[in-house]
């Protein structure tokens, strides 16, 4: 009782984490209609960067602004540059290739060993719940999502901006015509949900251990909490998120070779009832 | 055979003679790069009959390679079975593993599909990594016994090439049988207009669902070549990248003609060991050659629209198809 206690915390913990990795993916996809298959290379950019600053100022803090600017700024050269080709598809291929040219560079820039960042002190504390102690950085991680979920709510439901983005989804030129800078709109969305991606990379990175190939496994976390959730839906992330953390956690510890099954086969579970994800709109 | 004809004649004659040349006057080192880049031409043709026949682009074309490959991988090394058994078990492995995935993307379209099968892929990819008991985990299986096929040993690099040049042929000729066929034609009518397919009588859904089916049998044969061609299979071999290196062939030579596979897979092999020798990263430069041809040569060599795809995807009553 006490492992599955302990196991149902750690999921929901990591589904914290998966939240904040997949809200970036899922707000591009959901304004934009961009599939960034660069995002794993955001969030393993964002945990470098991070690393780097953080051995060298040992100042954690420091070290999450600077990996999560980077990676805002990176995400902005991005998307100046997907503005080259014009249809959805063509412009995820695109970030794909983006993604394999700059995760090769991380690899000749950091090397082959993986990292981990460490945790700043006023988490290293641990925390007493139910008579366990459990790990208080976790639980930070479990908050921060918390309120970064629900700041980007509150964002694009009740300010002017969020529903000039959302009426940008739905219909782009309409916007336009109203005198709104749509362009200027969706550059920032970019660079947002680079912003975001850079500081899930680094608060993941103090998380879970991080090294070449972790950009492909975040990128198919983020596919597979979205698709889960629903595709451009923030409910439905925070939803796929929790779900996803929990078949993790408890597959890692009861089935280990078995996890990714497990995953797959809630994923076909999932689309089977809900084929548009649980929070989907009708395509 | 008209007068016409005749010079579409000679240069495929041309063209045979040259390819079955090819090992005697190339070293044995680009001899097995030729055989490479003809496997991955295979698979990138089982690609370009979902992508540019059907549509949609999958991203799980690798998945289906792979698992053909560890199929012939476990029942060779770990069971010792002949290999007239495990090669259509092997070929039944990746349809079986192409049904699963068919069944589950289906219903979605465009970006949505590539998504869906590249989330599978990954999934699948991290199967074989972790499900060490049965697939060795990272280091996957190595030296696998290659066989003989009518007393040629495929140990050697030249009867290798011949084996998989003629597996090539034969393949792009049942492709090019079944994309010309009513089969064939009625994938590109619901490429074009899905729903008007529908009010024709035509399950469109169930067709897509046997291309697919289609496409994992070839990408199967692609893995049983491959891994004669390589002698392992590991985790990598269906990960992503190995999908970016498909996506890349199919881009190169053209997404809309079987040819562009082939084209496309030689080029595609070609640069990666010429890059190679050079640099352990080629990756990036790799990756940075993507990026070029996306953006400046979106037609591919063999020349048409890419971008045309997802465009008539969308407009759901275009009529005016450009073919060559």
């Amino acid at each position: 009782m006490d492992k599955i206690i302990i196991q149902f915390l750690n999921g929901l913990t990591f589904g914290g984490l998966l939240f904040l990795i997949s809200s970036g993916f899922t707000l591009l996809f959901g304004v934009m209609q961009v599939v960034n298959m660069a995002h794993g290379m955001f969030y393993i950019v964002g945990a470098y960067i991070g690393l780097t600053v953080q051995k060298q100022t040992g100042n954690w803090f420091l070290a999450i602004i600077v990996g999560s600017i980077t990676v805002g700024i990176i995400a902005f050269l991005v998307e100046k540059l997907i503005r080259f080709v014009k249809s959805d598809l063509t412009q995820a291929l695109l970030t794909l290739g983006i993604a394999v040219a700059i995760r090769d560079l991380c690899l000749i820039i950091w090397g082959g060993l993986p990292q981990i960042m460490k945790e700043p002190s006023f988490t290293q504390f641990p925390i007493k719940i139910f008579g366990f102690t459990y790990p208080g950085y976790r639980l930070f991680v479990l908050v921060l999502s918390i309120f970064i979920g629900v700041l980007m709510w509150f964002l694009l439901k009740s300010t002017q901006y969020g529903r000039i983005i959302r009426a940008g989804t739905d219909n782009r030129k309409m916007v336009s015509a109203l005198g709104i800078n749509i362009d200027r709109t969706y550059t920032t969305v970019f660079v947002i949900a680079g912003l975001l991606t850079g500081l899930s990379g680094a608060v993941g990175g103090t998380y879970i251990g991080f090294g070449p190939g972790t950009d492909f496994t975040i990128l198919t976390y983020a596919l597979v909490v979205v698709i889960m959730g629903g595709l451009g839906s923030i409910p439905g992330a925070a939803l796929g998120a929790v779900i996803v953390g929990l078949v993790d956690s408890f597959g890692r510890t009861y089935v280990p070779q078995l996890t990714n099954f497990l995953m797959m086969g809630s994923l076909v579970i999932v689309l089977l009832f809900r084929p548009t994800g649980l929070l989907g709109r009708k395509e | 055979m008209t007068i016409k004809q005749t010079p579409k004649i000679l240069s495929i004659i041309f063209l045979l003679i040259f390819a079955f040349t090819i090992p005697l006057w190339l070293g044995s080192y680009w001899t097995q790069t030729v055989t490479m880049g003809m496997v991955i031409g295979i698979t990138a043709m089982s690609f370009i009959l979902l992508t540019g026949y059907c549509g949609v682009v999958s991203f799980a074309q690798m998945s289906f390679y792979a698992m053909a490959a560890y199929v012939f991988a476990l029942t060779i090394k770990d069971y010792h079975w002949p290999t007239y058994i495990s090669i259509p078990l092997a070929i039944l492995g990746a349809v079986i593993l192409s049904a699963i995935f068919g069944a589950i993307a289906i219903r979605s379209k465009g970006i949505y599909f590539l998504m869906m099968t590249l989330a599978l892929s990954q999934l699948f990819s991290g199967l074989m990594l972790d499900w060490q008991s049965v697939t060795h985990g990272y280091s996957g299986f190595t030296g696998v016994a290659r066989p003989s096929i009518f007393g040629f040993s495929l140990m050697k690099t030249n009867p290798r090439y011949y084996t998989t040049l003629v597996a090539l042929i034969i393949c792009y000729l049942i492709l090019l049988r079944i994309v010309s066929s009513p089969f064939g034609l009625s994938l590109q009518g619901m490429q074009d207009n899905t729903r008007r397919m529908k009010a024709l009588g035509f399950n469109t859904d169930l067709r897509r669902f046997v291309a697919i089916l289609i496409s994992g049998f070839f990408a199967g044969i692609g893995g049983i070549l491959g891994i004669f061609s390589s002698a392992s299979v590991s985790p990598a071999t269906g990960d992503l990248s190995a999908n970016v290196m498909i996506l890349m062939a199919a881009l190169i030579g053209g997404i809309w003609r079987l040819e562009g596979g082939i084209l496309g897979g030689i080029i595609v092999i070609f640069l990666i060991n010429f890059t190679k020798q050079f640099t352990i990263r080629y990756w990036l430069i790799i990756g940075v050659i993507f990026i070029l041809i996306m953006i400046f040569l979106p037609n591919g060599l063999l020349g048409l629209n890419f971008s045309k795809i997802s465009s008539k995807i969308k407009s759901g009553f275009n009529k005016n198809r450009q073919r060559t």
